[in-house]
């Protein structure tokens, strides 16, 4: 079975092991980091099929995460997500939208859905 | 009824109020988003229990445990915002200054975490402030910003409340060692709240080298003539 490698980054650690446990109900391989530089060891030891990852993070916050993922794993897909209350205006300012982002709180099957599309041809097993 | 010459404006004052409210919605947006996936990791483990299996009372105890943290959270959290929101009541009352700087601990917390910053009691007496509690407020805040601006990961800042003779001194002290500088936008803007509230400010440098900046107001037992300029 050929699972999807997903890593969760959120300095909210009950969040990402929740995350983290309905994933793998859902047949994936999750694991959660919670801060950017234990990510970015994560990532070193081996490259995943997609980061979720929090956009506003104490220290290391997710666009930078990401930059420096994406510099050692291009093929690394993204999804952000946010407490940010809005979607507009000043969300834009702190990302370029290369990525999709999910404000919080967001029901699973979304979070489902877009890894499923960013990594379409490499579709979960059911 | 008109502002005092050199007050800070309604839209300062706005912004102020926005930027706490915008702090606290992402915190509880956490709250929430904690609370909403783990009933759904609830609902996940149904079907099976339903059909003859068991769910560990371990993982149970757990996930009951996420819920009751994120829920006692979000109350702590709504109860500071309400009494923030109620400084608005009443310009010309008085105040208690330390319950006052305790909501904005808590209230401001996520711009600290943000920044790897420490934030921390110091001194805590109780004194009773006079005038606009909510321009207290924003004085404080205005003073953790400056200083959280100048700090960095690992840096500590104290918050303290004390009686000093006849006034009322809340002191910001960080370990970041800020050098003297021209006031800038949030300093002038602080310096402008401290004036409609009778006050002034002032910075030094801490024992191990750090900051300090300290908020002198007129204490309720004063007499001081309420704030007339909201």
């Amino acid at each position: 079975m050929n699972e999807l490698r997903v890593l969760l980054v959120d300095d909210e650690e009950e969040l990402v092991a929740t995350l983290q446990e309905r994933l793998e109900i859902r047949g994936m391989r999750a694991e959660s980091a919670t801060s950017g530089d234990a990510a970015l060891r994560m990532v070193q030891r081996a490259p995943f099929d997609v980061i979720v990852v929090d956009l506003k993070m104490p220290g290391l916050d997710g666009t930078k995460i990401v930059g420096r993922i994406r510099e050692q794993h291009p093929e690394t897909q993204v999804i952000l997500i946010t407490g940010h209350g809005s979607s507009h205006g000043e969300l834009d300012d702190l990302t370029d939208r290369d990525y999709p982002i999910l404000l919080k709180p967001f029901p699973i099957q979304r979070l489902v859905e877009l890894i499923q599309e960013l990594t379409s041809g490499r579709r979960v097993e059911p | 009824v008109s502002e005092p010459v050199g007050a800070p404006s309604e839209r300062e004052g706005l912004a102020f109020f926005g930027a706490v409210a915008a702090s606290v919605t992402h915190e509880l947006n956490n709250v929430l988003s904690i609370v909403d996936q783990v009933s759904g990791l609830l609902g996940d483990l149904v079907p099976g229990a339903s059909a003859g299996g068991t769910i560990d009372p371990g993982r149970l105890a757990t996930l009951q445990g996420r819920i009751d943290r994120q829920v006692r959270k979000g109350i702590e959290i709504v109860r500071h915002l309400n009494n923030f929101a109620h400084s608005l009541d009443e310009p010309s009352g008085s105040f208690d200054a330390a319950d006052v700087l305790d909501d904005l601990m808590v209230l401001s917390g996520r711009f600290a975490e943000r920044g790897k910053v420490r934030l921390q009691r110091g001194d805590w007496e109780e004194w009773g402030g006079r005038g606009d509690a909510f321009r207290f407020h924003q004085a404080a805040f205005e003073a953790l910003r400056w200083i959280l601006a100048e700090s960095g990961e690992g840096d500590e800042i104290e918050i303290g409340v004390r009686r000093d003779g006849q006034a009322g001194v809340v002191s910001i002290s960080g370990t970041a060692q800020i050098p003297d500088q021209e006031p800038d936008e949030v300093l002038e803007r602080l310096a402008r709240v401290m004036r409609v509230l009778g006050g002034e400010h002032r910075i030094s440098r801490g024992a191990q080298g750090g900051t300090v900046l300290d908020l002198r107001f007129p204490t309720a037992s004063e007499g001081v003539p309420p704030n007339d300029g909201n």
